[in-house]
């Protein structure tokens, strides 16, 4: 961080829509959007307003049907398949509300994941995904499979292996959502704790009490940005 | 390569955890690679490997065919006169198989397969003994000292392996014989051979016999650079030549010259082998089909793993990658068992083959060819069935599958398609191949069953001697001892009755132009009939008794010239007329010998089979005293019904020869059961064969629809819910599954009806007395595949209905 702010996130006029036997539906419209380096942003709605569309979009794991996106200063628009796949693996890190682990593999296998698919070496894979069990405190479960953690321990996991890649872009899906309410807390607190360190986020969830952990807010209302805002720093 | 390492750990992991689906997916895939290997061995062994020689391609073999087309030998006329004039194949060589009979070393007379070949016959193989020397023409010319060459098995059976067997003096056939040389193991070209003797100890009365007398078989290697066609040309020529020289001999004959390969392989075995190829290969696309439906159906389990892996930055090839490699370690853990199977599968083949006159150099065993194929094999299942679902897969939408809740990526409109197209595949091929089965096996059962005229074959023993050309010179030679011998073993008290003849029945016979006595015969050329010589007592041993007229006495053939024709013949030659007592002339196409008398008919027999079983009539027999068979061979059959233990009579009967020949001994000795058996080999191992794999492919495809059945239930379960709380009755429900399955069954089973009337004609050739699309056949199968595609649909259709609407209706 050098204190010159640039936008990691830029969207103008999004517009996303679904095609259903013949019915049109919008799932976004005309959203303009931008997060900057270090930003926590919160996304709100009800159920079905589109957070989870544009989250998918800004994750690149879907593309939209209208306007433009750029990522880090770079239209993402024509981007190849590969080229996508490289850019979330290298800029964008996910935490999902189901955690998403994979139950065949051990908590330091999941972790490794990502940097495996970057071409990383052995060595330097072990040391980072050392490091990041370490920062969520999971490190005494790195053999363990997903099975064998609770909840909260599993979206720890989950985190670890969001940020043992060092992305630029940290994108959390209701990821209290299937946590009882202090296991919430301690991974709120733990995203809290990553955004100090610098990184950029962008969460969604309907929870007012997480989403004043962000410092702006965005509401999303049948997929466009009703009302947008600073929040107070938590 | 660290990451395929990666991939190979978590796929072994994933196998481990998924041990029922691991071990089905392994069964199907095992019998497919199996099966495929197995079958690729035999096919390699009789197809692909060849002749043991170098430069076994330019090795061609030679004969003579009319315009029927029959195809004959070569006589020694004919021979002598090509190898003076051929310049595409400068090397000839003629051979002529016999059984030989190795006595006077004070050992006892033992008979082996030998075969009389020109002393050129081993420079165009190429083979060099292992002691002593092969004979040369020097040796090979008449009035030379008659020498012969010994298999390694004879060295090692009869003579202990003693290296001074050269020059040991042995009878064969009556003829004191010097041993020259030891053959390498396994080395018995062209017949079998356990012995060679230069063709010049051909005994004359078998080279005399005139060039319309078509015994040679002759081989030779094509010249440098000449190529097949131009020897065919050459040879065509020449032939055309002697015709025009020898026109009562050689008049529309045609030399045939072709690899020497494919005139051992002549009949219907490639087609045999190469359908059953393409019977396994449908096995294994059934089993490829199956695993790809078992790895669809995971398709819900993986697509969260696989969306997952994708929002981190797997590429779509990188996932393809992984689940390709878990397949391919899936068909490689089957292909071991399966080569364990296939092992098992070719032994088996193997026993069953033995003694069946298959070439000396068909070993069935796997060589290097035969492994690769099953590597090969092992892969590309791997990647034919992993393939498909892992694209499909891979394609998983990421939206869908990742959020909480969303849909699971397998239950995709486009998975049913996949799902519904592999079961069609299935049932299409399954229902081909059961239809090939069932047409192999149903000849089987027609020859089974078969009446060969011999109402009652138990205690019916058939055994061979063969009458030394030397010391057997003349037809008449011939005929006393063959009297000799009906009249000694009447006198065994073992034997209940007991005939010679010139072929037991099934066993073939001489063909003869038939004459009849102031008639006209239909058509350009006179009818073929089949000629059996035999003595008094051949009707009365077979327990055939006569439909009309008389048995030949001891007076026929002597003071009367006698015939019996069976009812095939009387039908078609004297149709609503009693034969007895017309007469009929029976003369050698290609005539040896002096003209023959006309033959009274004295009695009309039932139909017994001799040549060909899978024609629907018999064919027309003409049955007379050994007397009046001028052309008649060296070789004789004895038929002898014992009164009780056969072991017993055999003994007895081998004393009354050697009391008539003490060089004469008597080989292939078995039961007509045995022999009837032997005919029918083919039909028995190829049918169990295809019945085997269409079994398997029933078992598989059965499986195939109960998966996707059921699978179909799981994906619906939510929708069943629904519909049952919405008031649906149990038999809408299971209606609703059902009515998939049976569209999928009733598009596979069109397009199987379709392919099992190509089946029917392309194994035309193979089938015994019934049509290539045989309806009883075809209906049999198909109700079969119905009642077994139905019962697998039904079972997971019932649970559908059973299913709690509460729970259903939460089911995600």
């Amino acid at each position: 961080m050098n204190g010159e702010t640039h936008p990691v996130v830029t969207l103008e006029k999004l517009t996303k829509k679904f095609v259903t036997d013949e019915i049109e539906t919008h799932a976004l419209s005309d959203v303009d959007l931008e997060i900057l380096r270090g930003d926590y942003v919160s996304i709100a709605g009800p159920s079905g307003c589109g957070k989870s569309t544009l989250l998918s979009i800004i994750g690149l794991l879907d593309t939209p049907t209208q306007g433009s996106y750029t990522l880090n200063g770079r239209p993402v628009a024509d981007l190849s398949v590969a080229e996508r796949a490289r850019i979330r693996n290298r800029e964008i890190g996910f935490i999902f509300q189901s955690f998403n682990l994979i139950g065949d593999l051990s908590v330091f296998e999941n972790v490794e994941l990502p940097l495996t698919y970057r071409g990383m070496t052995p060595s330097e894979r072990k040391q980072r995904v050392a490091r990041a069990l370490d920062d969520v405190g999971m490190s005494h479960r790195a053999k363990h499979l997903p099975s064998q953690l609770s909840g909260g321990q599993q979206q720890r996991v989950a985190v670890a292996r969001a940020m043992a890649g060092e992305p630029s872009l940290l994108l959390a899906d209701e990821p209290t959502g299937n946590l009882d309410s202090k296991s919430g807390e301690s991974v709120m607190d733990l995203m809290h704790r990553i955004h100090d360190n610098g990184a950029t986020i962008c969460i969604v969830t309907h929870d007012p009490r997480y989403a004043r952990h962000a410092q702006r807010s965005i509401n999303l209302f049948d997929g466009r940005i009703v009302d947008a805002g600073l929040a107070a720093v938590v | 390569m660290r990451d395929i390492w990666q991939d190979v750990r978590f796929a072994a992991r994933v196998l481990v955890k998924r041990r029922w689906y691991t071990l089905a997916a392994v069964t199907a895939l095992a019998l497919g690679i199996g099966a495929n290997t197995a079958v690729f061995t035999l096919v390699n062994v009789v197809l692909l490997q060849g002749l043991p020689f170098e430069g076994a391609d330019r090795i061609v073999a030679l004969g003579m065919q009319d315009l029927r087309p029959r195809n004959f030998g070569v006589s020694s006329q004919d021979f002598d006169d090509w190898r003076r004039a051929t310049r595409t194949i400068p090397t000839l060589s003629a051979a002529f198989g016999a059984n030989l009979s190795f006595s006077g070393d004070d050992r006892a007379p033992e008979q082996y397969t030998g075969v009389y070949m020109s002393a050129t016959g081993f420079p165009i193989i190429g083979s060099k003994p292992v002691i002593g020397r092969l004979y040369t023409a020097d040796d090979d010319r008449a009035g030379a000292p008659a020498v012969v060459v010994i298999s390694n098995d004879i060295w090692k059976n009869r003579y202990g392996s003693d290296p001074s067997v050269l020059g040991r003096k042995v009878r064969v056939q009556a003829l004191d014989v010097t041993i020259i040389g030891v053959m390498p193991p396994n080395m018995k070209f062209p017949f079998n051979s356990e012995a060679w003797m230069p063709l010049a100890q051909l005994p004359p009365a078998v080279v005399n016999l005139g060039r319309g007398n078509r015994q040679l078989f002759v081989f030779g290697r094509l010249a440098d650079s000449v190529t097949l066609e131009q020897a065919r040309s050459e040879f065509t020529t020449l032939s055309r030549e002697l015709a025009r020289q020898y026109p009562t001999t050689n008049k529309d004959l045609t030399a045939t010259v072709q690899l020497f390969l494919d005139r051992i392989l002549g009949g219907p075995i490639k087609l045999l082998f190469w359908s059953l190829m393409g019977a396994v290969a449908f096995v294994l696309l059934i089993a490829c089909s199956n695993v790809a439906n078992l790895l669809l159906a995971q398709a819900a389990d993986r697509a969260r793993e696989i969306g997952v892996r994708v929002s981190l930055g797997a590429t779509r090839w990188r996932i393809v990658r992984q689940l390709l490699v878990e397949s391919v370690m899936l068909s490689l853990v089957s292909g071991l068992v399966g080569l364990a199977l296939a092992q098992l599968g070719i032994k088996w083949f193997d026993a069953q083959t033995q003694g069946v006159g298959k070439p000396y150099w068909m070993v069935f065993q796997m060589d290097p060819r035969a492994f690769s194929f099953f590597v090969g094999v092992s892969l590309l299942s791997g990647i034919l069935f992993g393939l498909m679902p892992a694209l499909h897969i891979s394609k998983t939408n990421l939206n869908e599958v990742l959020k909480e809740g969303g849909r699971s990526g397998g239950g995709s409109a486009r998975t049913r398609r996949w799902a519904g197209a592999l079961v069609v595949t299935q049932v299409t091929l399954t229902l081909v191949l059961l239809a090939g089965a069932g047409f192999m096996m149903r000849s089987f059962m027609v020859l089974y069953r078969m009446d060969f005229g011999v109402p009652d074959t138990s205690r019916l023993l058939t055994m061979q001697l063969l009458m030394p050309a030397r010391k057997y010179v003349t037809s008449a030679d011939r005929v006393a001892f063959l009297k000799r011998v009906d009249e000694r073993m009447s006198s065994i008290s073992a034997i209940e009755s007991a005939t010679t003849a010139s072929n037991a029945p099934v066993g073939g016979g001489a063909p003869r132009l038939l004459g009849v006595e102031g008639r006209t015969l239909p058509g350009e050329r006179a009818p073929s009939v089949t000629l059996i010589s035999a003595g008094p007592h051949y009707f009365d041993t077979l327990g055939v008794h006569l439909i009309r007229g008389r048995l030949l006495t001891d007076a026929d053939g002597v003071s009367q010239h006698s015939v019996i024709v069976n009812r095939r013949l009387a039908d078609m030659y004297f149709p609503g007329e009693n034969p007895v007592g017309r007469r009929i002339k029976l003369t050698e196409e290609f005539p040896t010998g002096p003209q023959t008398d006309w033959l009274t008919v004295v009695g009309v027999a039932p139909n017994i089979r001799q040549g060909d079983v899978t024609k629907v009539d018999p064919e027309p027999i003409a049955y007379v005293p050994h007397a009046e068979s001028p052309g008649m061979g060296r070789g004789a059959i004895l038929l002898v019904r014992t009164r009780s233990d056969p072991a017993k009579a055999t003994a007895a009967l081998r004393e009354e020869i050697r009391a008539i020949d003490a060089d004469m001994p008597l080989f292939n000795i078995r039961t007509l059961d045995e022999f009837l058996a032997q005919v029918r080999w083919v039909y028995r191992v190829f049918g169990v064969m295809f019945t085997a794999f269409a079994l398997i492919a029933l078992v598989l495809s059965a499986v195939g629809l109960y998966a996707v059945t059921a699978y179909s239930v799981t994906q619906r379960t939510q929708e069943i819910g629904v519909r049952m709380a919405l008031g649906a009755e149990p038999g809408s429900i299971q209606w609703l599954i059902l009515r998939r399955a049976l569209t999928q069954l009733a598009i596979g089973l069109t397009l199987g009806v379709a392919g099992a009337f190509g089946v029917g004609r392309l194994l035309r050739s193979m089938l015994v007395q019934i049509p290539t699309a045989d309806p009883p056949t075809l209906t049999a199968i198909v109700a079969v595949l119905l009642v077994v595609a139905i019962a697998a649909c039904l079972w997971p259709s019932r649970r559908a209905t059973r299913l709690d609407p509460v729970t259903a209706l939460r089911y995600e």
